[in-house]
């Protein structure tokens, strides 16, 4: 056996862990490279052959015609608001049961949190027709009000777990500190506990709203019109009885990525800056 | 006038019985420090004084008002943790100002308090920083600050010298008694370091159990203990004490390895008393050691000897007994060799062996 220094060794193991990132980030960064190569080729160049990796000409024939056809940033309207809605939503009455959770002493305080986890639990599938019912007797079908009800039914669960945990880390003193200093419960939750557990409620929205924006099942469901149909739902309506215009389809699905990837970036940083800065460790 | 009294005041946490039966009054302008081992209920007892906790039964009085159902944001009271418990997203600025911001005062008087109080804590090139770029001395007197801004009607100050390295504490001790003479605010102020309990209070509070075992001048708890434990607890290294019998007729304090004659006034307030099985205590400090026998000392073995720095605490065997002494350091002793010891009859308590209580 050859042995090798430890330069050698930490270059292998540094060669080794690259790879396989690189794999990694290959397998899964591909599809949406390909996907996003179709959507820029002129209407009809995805079906040649050979096959065209680069693409010889490039189009923005595709968005203009899901814009101008399907007037497709209705739909993205659509799923904005929803999963906006949504975010703020679940964070408001989130965080309020999160902290109840977390710091009341209260009699069903453990079985109200295994109740949240069991309804968590529950595969959506099993809640499609009751949830119908209730919207279409609320009167709230196709529209963003009962999408944004049954969205946030849905993300409160793990919102709830992830914020009481994050709120059972911030110390008590600092709450009996400003209760001693003159607040009550209510300004020492807006003044301590809510700017203390930003990182948390970034990370819990971010969840929920890209949670929002990809749930298919309800979205299809529960709205049908440009009133309130999602962008992810009409790419799936896209294919026509007669022809398949992977281009266009490719171009609705590269639209509907970006506001997830910009809000990743954007906010993953906020979440990355709480966490890093030390706000509840001192 | 503020002082705070507690009436009957009981505290339980289901099964526990952190707070029993507590009486007492915190005088007015008085530094009163509570004292107790781990998990006495120091913490509980000043807790129910901030508001808190609820006391389980009794009457909490601040000044002359029952504050039983007062919530903590109503009370005029400032604490200062442990932990400090500063606000981590706030500057230290900020920080003092919270009180103040609490009771709407007008912007320029808060600077103006402020930066008076950062002046009078000698802190104010701190003010712009967070709390995570201080150190902890410096944490702490900002924790302080946050207290004194205010100006309180009474200070509660739970350990707030515990995480700080020993020399900063001492200095920081004296700084605290300081700044309560100036501000002449009744304070509370708890400790497990009887040290620290003795020299900076005017009155000493010792808890056990729950209970409260006594009250007094930290000179006359001293010199005074109530009960055995007050006695091995306030004072270090502790008080040795030694069980054993009267023999009323000779005046002989009997154990089973040493026999001691007790001055003849002891003797008699035993007697009256009635007490037979008895606890002879004296500290370390008030034995005589000396290498060559002399004229009513007692011969003893050296067990142990440790090196304080100004003296030397030894151990001494007698028999079963171990008993602690102190010795200047010039002393020519080895271990195992032999010491002779002698007590000082003026500093000798002595204890009923029944009840733990002081006899004479
Ligand atoms: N919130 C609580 N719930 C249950 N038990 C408690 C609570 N707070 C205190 N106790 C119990 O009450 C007793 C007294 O606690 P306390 O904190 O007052 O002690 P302490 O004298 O301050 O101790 P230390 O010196 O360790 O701080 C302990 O047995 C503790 O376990
Ligand atoms: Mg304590």
């Amino acid at each position: 056996m050859v042995s090798l220094s430890y330069r050698q060794k930490r270059l292998l193991s540094q060669t080794i862990m690259y790879a396989v990132a690189a794999i990694i980030m290959i397998y899964c960064l591909f599809p949406i490279a390909w996907i996003f190569i179709t959507s820029i080729k002129p209407p009809g160049a995805e079906f040649h052959i050979p096959i065209e990796y680069i693409p010889s000409k490039v189009s923005l024939d595709n968005y203009i015609e899901i814009f101008v056809e399907h007037k497709f940033h209705y739909y993205l309207l659509n799923s904005l608001v929803v999963a906006s809605a949504t975010t703020i939503l679940v964070l408001a009455i989130g965080s309020l049961s999160a902290y109840a959770i977390a710091r009341l002493r209260f009699k069903f305080r453990i079985s109200s949190l295994l109740t949240i986890l069991v309804v968590g639990m529950m595969p959506s599938i099993v809640m499609i027709l009751p949830i119908f019912l209730i919207i279409r007797e609320l009167g709230l079908m196709n529209t963003w009000l009962g999408l944004i009800i049954t969205h946030a039914v849905f993300s409160l669960p793990i919102t709830v777990w992830l914020l009481a945990s994050y709120f059972a880390e911030l110390p008590f003193d600092l709450e009996d500190a400003a209760k001693i200093d003159g607040y009550t419960p209510s300004s020492i939750y807006r003044k301590i506990i809510m700017p203390l557990s930003v990182p948390g409620l970034f990370s819990a929205g971010i969840l929920a709203f890209i949670a929002s924006w990809g749930e298919f099942m309800f979205a299809l469901t529960l709205t049908h019109t440009i009133q309130a149909r999602t962008a992810l739902v009409l790419i799936t309506t896209l294919p026509g009885a007669y022809h398949l215009k992977w281009g266009m389809i490719n171009a609705g699905v590269i639209l509907t990525l970006i506001p997830i990837i910009v809000i990743v970036l954007v906010f993953q940083k906020w979440v990355m800056r709480g966490l890093t800065a030390g706000a509840v460790k001192y | 006038m503020v002082e705070v009294r507690l009436e009957k005041v009981t505290k339980t946490f289901g099964k526990v019985i952190a707070v029993d039966n507590a009486s007492l009054t915190f005088e007015d302008k008085k530094l009163t420090t509570v004292v107790g081992p781990s998990g006495c209920g120091k913490t509980t007892l000043l807790r129910m004084v901030a508001g808190l906790e609820t006391p389980t039964q009794g009457s909490v009085y601040i000044g002359d008002k029952l504050v039983n159902e007062v919530p903590p944001w109503d009370r005029n009271v400032a604490m200062v943790f442990q932990s400090y418990a500063l606000y981590p997203h706030m500057s230290v600025f900020n920080n003092i100002a919270f009180p103040l911001k609490a009771r709407k005062r007008p912007r320029e008087e808060i600077k103006k308090r402020v930066t008076d109080t950062a002046e009078l804590l000698e802190v104010s090139e701190l003010l712009d920083r967070k709390p995570r770029e201080l150190s902890g001395g410096q944490m702490q007197r900002i924790a302080l600050g946050r207290a004194i801004v205010r100006q309180p009607d009474v200070f509660l100050m739970d350990e707030p010298l515990s995480n700080l390295d020993a020399k900063l504490r001492v200095y920081m001790r004296a700084e605290i008694k300081k700044l309560q003479r100036l501000l002449g605010v009744t304070t509370i102020y708890v400790t497990h370091d009887q040290a620290e309990a003795m020299t900076i209070g005017d009155t000493l509070v010792v808890m056990n159990d729950g209970k409260i075992c006594c009250i007094g001048h930290p000179d006359s708890v001293y010199s005074k203990p109530k009960d055995t434990f007050v006695a091995t607890f306030i004072g270090s290294p502790a008080m040795n004490l030694l069980e054993g019998n009267l023999e009323s007729d000779k005046g002989l304090f009997v154990t089973e390895s040493l026999k001691y004659k007790l001055p003849n006034s002891m003797t008699r307030v035993t007697k009256e008393k009635g007490a037979s099985k008895l606890i002879l205590g004296i500290r370390p400090e008030d034995i005589i050691v000396e290498n060559f026998k002399a004229n009513g000392f007692v011969k003893t073995e050296v067990y142990m000897i440790e090196q304080l720095g100004r003296e030397l605490l030894l151990s001494l065997k007698i028999g079963q007994h171990i008993i602690k002494a102190i010795a200047p350091t010039d002393i020519k002793l080895e271990i195992g060799g032999v010491a002779w010891m002698k007590f000082d009859e003026t500093k000798l308590h002595v204890f009923d062996g029944k009840t733990d209580g002081l006899i004479v």
